[in-house]
């Protein structure tokens, strides 16, 4: 009990927890935002350090591969150098002739990369160095990943607006999953796992085998064989290294040679939530992702010639795509193969010529 | 609970004292529900005790909840991404058996594998598939 003066003020427990009570009410309506961005910038600083860890894991990954291919003793400089480079789109305010300018600037990169890869892993064979080049690819875009956040997040901080902290920490599930599969990808391609996204070019292999590839264009290789009386024309991207090459110029050179009666392109398609992994679609069209640039190319040999364009895709999640193929995918690779078995069966008359073209990367096949 | 960044230029760290703070605001909170809630019982206001001895255990309950949560989390940050396992499956050209073992660096798909070791010819098996094993499902996923 406190005297005061002449009054007398009665402060009970009940009191005091009701003062307080009170003050809490206060404090939680003035400074109510400040909580929810404190609680906010901690969830983004979680999966920030988190992605910090995995874009050193990746580097690091990297360097190791470099390392064991180089006569170099650190190529540390000359990674950090390779992981920052930009591709430069062509400009599009007249978009006339600007997929063929896209294209020579992705394959000006990709020479860049390949030929300086080159000459710091020496020791490295042609398999080997394509690896590396994607290693080293999704190293760049785990580095990628990790800026952007970071810009974003003490953009937020320095300004603090709660609008940018908000966005990024809605954002925050996209970005690990996003982060997961690059990880994924990184020990794919460093191992030489065949992943997702080859599942056209396992098609194509399957449907090859027991007959051999030979080098066609610009990193892809083409296997000419029969099927139950029809001349079959394989296309897939030159395995086992990690590459896609250029399907585009390939089928082009192929259909400006030869008169298909159909063209079967096979691929990986992402696919929703909630569909199953594996399961196949059946579509029109050129079945290929990318900038688009061979997709262009093969749009428009297609249409000049007048050849029917069938699509067969995989479906899978973005991160099934980039890691290691699953057994869900596996079944959906043979149901391809199957699949393209009846589709030629149904639409090319005996003796006539079909090309089936595997898109994808060719990591781990043959 | 602090887990600084050691690159000096980055801005941001995983301090945590802030957040222990306001969990152990809550704790206070809820145990002064509670010790309300038992002194109203005891004065036979039965309904408003039972609503703040409920209160104070949710407040403690969610303290609790946060508290096993941001330990998972810190530990989940400082754990190193570990590789994926990989199996490559083999199939015998002359006894067509089939063999699954871990993947080894160099193989890709109808290449060559080990030696058939079921027919004793001694040949490569063919390297049918290389897929990614399976992980165990989680308690209660």
């Amino acid at each position: 009990m406190v005297v005061l003066g002449q009054a007398e003020l009665q402060l009970d427990i009940p009191t005091l927890l009701n003062l307080l009570f009170m003050a809490v009410f206060v404090v939680v309506i003035v400074f109510q935002q400040r909580i929810q961005m404190y609680i906010m910038l901690k969830d983004i600083e979680f999966v920030l350090r988190r992605v910090d860890l995995m874009k050193d894991e990746s580097r690091r990954i990297s360097l190791e591969r470099l390392k064991k291919n180089s006569t170099v003793p650190d190529p540390s400089a000359f990674l950090d150098r390779v992981m920052d480079y930009v591709l430069l789109e062509p400009v599009s305010l007249d978009p006339a002739g600007i997929v063929w300018k896209l294209d020579y600037i992705l394959k000006t990169g990709d020479d860049r990369l390949k030929a300086e890869i080159k000459q710091v892993a020496t020791k490295a064979g042609d398999v080997e160095r394509d690896n590396i080049s994607n290693v080293v690819e999704v190293a760049a875009s785990l580095s990628l990943l990790h800026k952007t956040v970071r810009h974003y997040y003490i953009m937020g901080k320095k300004t603090g607006s709660q609008l940018i902290i908000l966005q990024l920490q809605m954002l925050l599930p996209e970005v690990m999953i996003q982060a997961d599969a690059l990880m994924g990808a990184l020990y794919a391609f460093s191992y030489g796992h065949p992943i997702g996204d080859g599942t056209g070019a396992q098609v194509a292999a399957s449907l090859a085998y027991p007959s051999e590839f030979k080098n066609t264009g610009r990193d892809m290789e083409v296997c000419e064989t029969e099927f139950e009386g029809r001349k079959m024309t394989l296309l897939k991207s030159k395995g086992p290294g990690a590459t896609v090459g250029y399907p585009g110029d390939a089928v082009q050179d192929l259909i400006k040679k030869k008169k298909y009666s159909l063209v079967v392109m096979i691929d990986s398609g992402v696919k929703l939530e909630g569909e199953k992994s594996g399961t196949i679609l059946e579509g029109i069209g050129a079945a290929i992702g990318g900038p688009g640039t061979e997709r262009y190319k093969i749009e428009e040999v297609v249409t000049k010639k007048k050849t029917p364009l069938y699509a067969i895709l995989i479906r899978m999640s973005f991160k099934e795509a980039i890691t290691p193929v699953t057994e869900d995918i596996l079944k959906g690779i043979e149901a391809a193969t199957t699949r393209v078995k009846e589709v030629i069966r149904e639409k090319v008359p005996e003796g006539g010529k079909v090309l089936v073209v595997g898109v994808g990367n060719t990591i781990g096949v043959r | 609970m602090t887990m600084s960044n050691n690159n000096s230029g980055e801005r941001y760290d995983l301090n945590t004292s802030f957040f222990l703070f306001l969990l152990g605001f809550l704790v206070l909170i809820s145990a002064s529900l509670i010790y309300n809630g038992i002194t109203n019982l005891q004065e036979e206001y039965t309904t408003t005790g039972t609503i703040s001895i409920g209160l104070g255990l949710l407040g403690l309950v969610l303290a609790g909840y946060n508290l096993f949560r941001q330990q998972g989390r810190l530990s989940m940050v400082g754990r190193a991404p570990t590789g994926p396992q990989v199996l490559t499956r083999e199939k015998c050209k002359s006894c067509n058996s089939e063999t699954t073992r871990p993947f080894k660096e160099g193989e890709y798909v109808y290449g060559n594998g080990d030696p058939c070791t079921k027919c004793g010819k001694g040949e490569p098996m063919l390297i049918s598939t290389i897929f990614l094993k399976k992980p165990p499902k989680k308690r209660g996923s």
